[in-house]
């Protein structure tokens, strides 16, 4: 929390203070608002009201026990953050991945995008005044908590990654469940398509509103759908592959400026859209895959004691998620680091939102699909 | 425009000295048939007129109507003057009087040499007079005929409140009924169950929460100006319940039938605005004023193209009575002000969609938008004050349902059931108030479905979408209107609603019904839902 | 055309560019360490910034993360930048060692805009002073926060505002019972 200074310039002007506590927000976060009647002249932002000092813990816990505390740097896309550190250890130990648990690493962080992906377009939609579509999607989200939960017995925070390998096998007849669920699931996504992407009240709202071109994107870290929305076609996974990427087929969807302008709001949210469709293929062809493996999951290292550094990114749903690890030979890390999609994106909410009108400042914090747990870890 | 002849009715010769008589009744009244009492409006005369005679001109004269009883109970006794040899004039503009079913005109003339001649109509002409059903300044009349010791004003001002209370009683229940509806609506179409617990299959709900709204505790906050704060709910409630006094939810069920009735609807409707604006202000928040000033600004703006479009339909009936507009229309859908001409078809979507805003119905609920201003001007209401807000919101939609029906929809009327049947059973007025209500209840579903589909709309789309299209294309429609009843024929304006009828409405439905069928078959897998858990209990 | 480089070339690129002394070492990527780091000299520094993004064979147009390190026994503050070019694909990681009394950097706000609030995160959870940042205060903790949390020798306050950091342990305030054997 900090005090923010406006000097009193324009005796016209409204000073609106925006949460920490507000429906829209997504998570606690403050915006203070400087307008003149509806169009802002800035929103400063506010952040540290999710602050949890989860760096600072790092150098408290052992490796392995951090696990736990990852799913909280993101507790919407908790697997990619497991992912991040088991990678980062990995990296700093050079330890072994046994192949099975690569792929349901991959599982997992796909399903795991998709209840994520979930969550941003239906607090988009909802953000927008359309509650229905985002009880509709999570209908969705529950049939993928379900899943997970039956796989590793938790359906928010997971610690279901482990440093070398996962911490559970397939249950019985778990992979015929998911696949039936993705048959079920594809069509729901071009509902929802209907519903809301082509919705003229929706491209009114969105498109060509609070456009971030591919400079301004890259210079302002943007990453993931942020990024691919502005037009740079960059994906972790397919770029800098980790895991089984490299034996999996997808595409990356790029924003093309479908109903506006490349980089506009409308543009955030089918790029999206489109990630859905591919998360789906992935899962599918990585349960196919990962029948043919053999079945060891785990390979827990004797004593990590590792020194050095390393540096590993993953590709979670809000973005690059790179974690940057030090170790000094003890059995904590030295120093840990998490660099979130959401921190980059807020830092671009000021700059952008000169001009626009409040309603406008709403839908701009919710294409960028800012979560309050990554900014402020 | 069959109905605003004036009704001037010539009787037979008189039984001694020949002549007509006629009674002429003021140009604005439909008929009566039967005995019930009638009271003239501010402004009427009753006037009969005596033809044939010879009247001697000069001499006090009386014309007696057996047929009319007066007040005090015997037949109606008129001062008279002879306007010339054959006309006698005799005016009556103050009091009751009931028809009985004779029809027998009377001239008493005293002739200045003391003697008295009389002559009457022939008994066996035709007389019928023709006035409005039963109301409210007739019940009070009723009620001063009965308690003759109280004063007329006390009487009066007794059955007012009487009226306002049997008016206003129905009101939360209305509002609780609605909001349980419409959260059940909404959980059907998201895939939820809704309200279930309280009462059967939930249908109570309304009445736990209006009582766990009356017990919380009343927050003022401090630096808001508690009289305006206190004050605002009820002037928002005041609007709407005005509203109550116009609309006809049966050929009789009506609490007045004003002459300016379209004219008091619209007009009193922008009391809701004043409720918001002082509860926006008063509540001393930024928020809150910023989403009172959003609402003025949707409200008033809105209340143009929606007169505009209900200017049409005036147009076509040729008065502001909602029930004279309702008597134009017929029960069947051809007949309907909707498919009347296409500008009243393009008429009804303007006013609709106005109507929306008016409510502060989502796309336009800018003004208690949610994800923006947590409940806009509402915001930092609590307990019974709370309440009141949104109870006027959902009232309000049961307005809309109502205006739409009376105006568009052919309001109370039955098929193959006429006016004149109506009047002769109070079972065909109650069958007449069930149409009324289912087709008020379509309305509301209407609203409620689109609130639940549609995101909302930015304050300058709003605008934009009110000053750039609505009112220009209202207008258009009152135009379109003038000139169509002035210069279509009446065969092609006959044509042109069965027309309308099939193309917009059967093939609107047709299409619609076809949509649907096509929906079901193409997510037909969504029946896995119903295995996970989901689906009705 | 992309072509990533390793860091010895881009070392080399820098010394080229800027001048011998602004890159003081390369650590190799052996043993613990993982990715190559480049030593630049702090005085130095927003040149080097200045090059590693606008030479087109560097083009570093992504400031990953900015990471402080406390080495107490060291005697300084690392400040570590990952930098990623999208079109050549490279990697550099960059080091300024800072001594630990007065941490001062300069800030690459100018260079990569995304430093804004990377630096000062680190500045508030670190004490590292950025110069020529346009806006650095803390970000995370509360303004009037009385240390830097994260400096290894950051001992928690006691109390702030009014409200003790500590709590007593809730079973020592049950009243004694008779039942409990000590």
């Amino acid at each position: 929390m900090s005090e923010i200074v406006i000097d009193r310039g324009d005796g016209d002007e409204v000073v609106l203070n925006m949460g920490p506590q507000h429906p829209s927000t997504h998570g606690v976060i403050r915006f203070v608002i400087r307008t003149d009647g509806e169009i802002m002249k800035e929103a400063i932002p506010d952040v540290g009201y999710l602050h949890r000092a989860i760096e600072h813990i790092a150098e408290k816990c052992t490796y392995e026990g951090f696990m736990p505390y990852t799913d909280r740097v993101d507790y919407v896309c908790a697997m990619t953050a497991n992912h991040a550190w088991a990678l980062a250890v990995e990296k700093l130990g050079a330890l072994p991945v046994p192949e099975r648990a690569e792929y349901l690493r991959v599982i997992t962080d796909e399903l795991n995008r998709i209840s994520s992906h979930a969550i941003a377009l239906g607090a988009m939609a909802m953000d927008l005044g359309a509650t229905t579509p985002f009880m509709l999607i999570l209908r969705e989200r529950e049939f993928v908590n379900e899943l997970i939960e039956e796989l590793c017995g938790a359906r928010l925070t997971y610690n279901y990654h482990r440093v070398g390998g996962v911490g559970w096998d397939l249950p019985a007849g778990w992979r015929d469940k998911v696949l039936r669920w993705c048959d079920h699931f594809v069509p729901v996504i071009d509902e929802y398509q209907r519903l809301i992407a082509e919705n003229a009240l929706f491209v009114r709202r969105l498109a060509n509103m609070a456009v971030i071109t591919a400079e301004e994107a890259v210079g302002y870290g943007l990453v993931g759908p942020n990024l691919r929305a502005s037009g740079v076609d960059f994906d972790v996974r397919r770029d800098l592959p980790y895991s089984v990427y490299p034996k999996l087929k997808f595409e990356v969807p790029v924003g093309r400026g479908a109903m506006g302008t490349v980089g506009d709001a409308w543009d955030r949210y089918a790029v999206r859209i489109d990630e859905w469709r591919q998360s789906v293929a992935l899962v599918r062809q990585a349960l196919d895959l990962v029948a043919g493996t053999p079945p060891e999951f785990l390979s827990t290292p004797k004593k990590l004691k590792p020194t050095g550094e390393a540096f590993a990114r993953v590709e979670a749903a809000r973005g690059q998620m790179s974690c940057y690890v030090v170790g000094d030979g003890g059995a904590n890390a030295y120093r840990a680091r998490f660099r979130t999609g959401s921190f980059n994106a807020m830092q671009i909410i000021r700059a952008k939102s000169r001009g626009l009108m409040v309603a406008d400042l709403v839908a701009l914090i919710a294409s960028l699909d800012v979560v309050a747990p990554e900014i402020d870890r | 425009m069959r109905m605003r002849a004036a009704f001037a009715l010539v009787l037979a010769a008189a039984a001694c000295g020949g002549g007509d008589v006629a009674v002429q009744l003021p140009a604005t009244r439909a008929p009566i048939r039967d005995a019930r009492p009638t009271r003239l409006h501010a402004g009427e005369t009753l006037t009969v007129e005596g033809r044939g005679g010879p009247f001697t001109a000069g001499a006090t004269t009386q014309v007696i109507l057996p047929g009319l009883r007066g007040f005090k109970g015997g037949p109606m006794i008129l001062p008279a003057r002879a306007v010339g040899p054959d006309r006698v004039l005799a005016t009556y503009d103050s009091a009751v009087f009931r028809y009985t079913g004779s029809s027998v005109v009377e001239v008493e003339q005293r002739l200045p040499d003391g003697t008295t001649k009389r002559l009457s109509s022939d008994p066996r002409a035709p007389f019928a007079f023709e006035l409005a059903p039963r109301d409210v300044a007739t019940a009070a009349l009723l009620a001063e005929r009965a308690l003759p010791s109280l004063p007329g004003w006390l009487v009066g001002a007794l059955t007012l409140l009487l009226v306002a209370a049997i008016v206003s009683l129905p009101i939360p229940v209305l509002a609780g009924l609605i909001v349980t509806w419409e959260r059940k609506i909404s959980a059907a179409m998201q895939s939820r169950i809704g309200p279930n617990r309280v009462g059967p299959r939930g249908w109570l709900q309304w009445l736990a929460d209006g009582v766990k709204l009356l017990l919380k505790e009343d927050v003022i906050p401090t630096a808001a100006d508690a009289r305006l704060f206190r004050a605002a709910p009820y002037l928002a409630f005041l609007g709407l319940f005005l509203t109550f006094i116009v609309l006809p939810f049966s050929r009789t069920l009506i609490v007045a039938d004003l002459d300016v009735g379209v004219l008091f609807l619209v007009s009193v409707t922008s009391l809701v605005v004043v409720g918001i604006l002082v509860g926006g202000w008063a509540s001393n928040s930024k928020w809150s004023l910023l989403g009172g000033m959003r609402s003025a600004a949707q409200i008033i703006s809105y209340e143009l193209p929606a007169s505009m479009a209900l200017l049409t339909l005036v147009v076509t009936t040729g008065s502001l009575r909602t029930q004279a507009i309702v008597a134009a229309q017929g029960a069947a859908p051809w007949d309907w002000f909707l498919f009347r001409t296409p500008f009243t078809l393009v008429a009804f979507v303007i006013w609709f969609i106005a109507a929306l805003a008016e409510g502060n119905r989502t796309p336009f609920d800018l003004p208690e938008a949610e994800s923006e201003l947590v409940a806009g001007f509402f915001t930092e209401y609590s307990g019974f004050r709370f309440s009141l807000y949104p109870l006027v919101e959902w009232v309000n939609l049961a307005v809309i349902g109502a205006v739409g029906t009376a105006l568009f929809l052919g309001g109370w009327r039955v098929p193959f059931v006429t006016p004149e049947m109506m009047a002769t059973s109070w079972l065909w007025d109650l069958l007449g108030f069930f149409v009324f209500a289912l087709k008020d209840v379509a309305i509301i579903f209407l609203v409620i479905w689109i609130r639940w589909t549609l995101p909302r709309f930015r304050v300058d789309q709003m605008m934009s979408l009110c000053w750039r299209y609505a009112v220009p294309w209202s207008m258009a429609c009152v135009l379109g209107t003038l000139a169509w009843v002035w210069l279509v024929p009446s065969g092609v304006d006959q044509a042109a609603r069965i027309a309308l009828f099939a193309l917009v409405g059967v093939g609107g439905g047709a299409w619609f019904a076809l949509r649907v069928r096509a929906n079901a078959r193409a997510y037909s897998d969504l029946v896995l839902n119903e295995k996970l858990g989901g689906g009705r209990p | 055309m992309a072509m990533a480089m390793d860091a010895e070339a881009i070392a080399a690129r820098l010394r080229a560019l800027v001048g011998e002394d602004a890159i003081t070492s390369v650590i190799a990527a052996e043993g613990g360490v993982r990715d190559a780091v480049l030593r630049v000299a702090i005085p130095r520094w927003l040149e080097v910034a200045r090059a590693l993004r606008d030479e087109p064979d560097l083009a570093f147009d992504f400031l990953d993360c900015v990471t402080a390190v406390d080495r107490p026994k060291d005697g300084r503050i690392d400040v570590v930048y990952h930098l990623f070019s999208y079109r050549h694909r490279h990697l550099a990681v960059v080091r300024l060692e800072a001594p630990r009394d007065d941490a001062r950097v300069p800030s690459v706000v100018a260079v990569w805009p995304t430093a804004d609030w990377n630096e000062r995160e680190q500045y508030d959870l670190f004490g590292v002073r950025f110069d020529g940042h346009p806006d650095l205060r803390r970000l995370l903790m509360p303004e009037d926060w009385p240390n830097h949390p994260m400096r290894k020798d950051a001992a928690q306050p006691p109390s702030y505002r009014g409200m003790p950091t500590t709590r007593p342990n809730t079973l020592d305030l049950l009243p004694t019972s008779t039942l409990v054997r000590k």
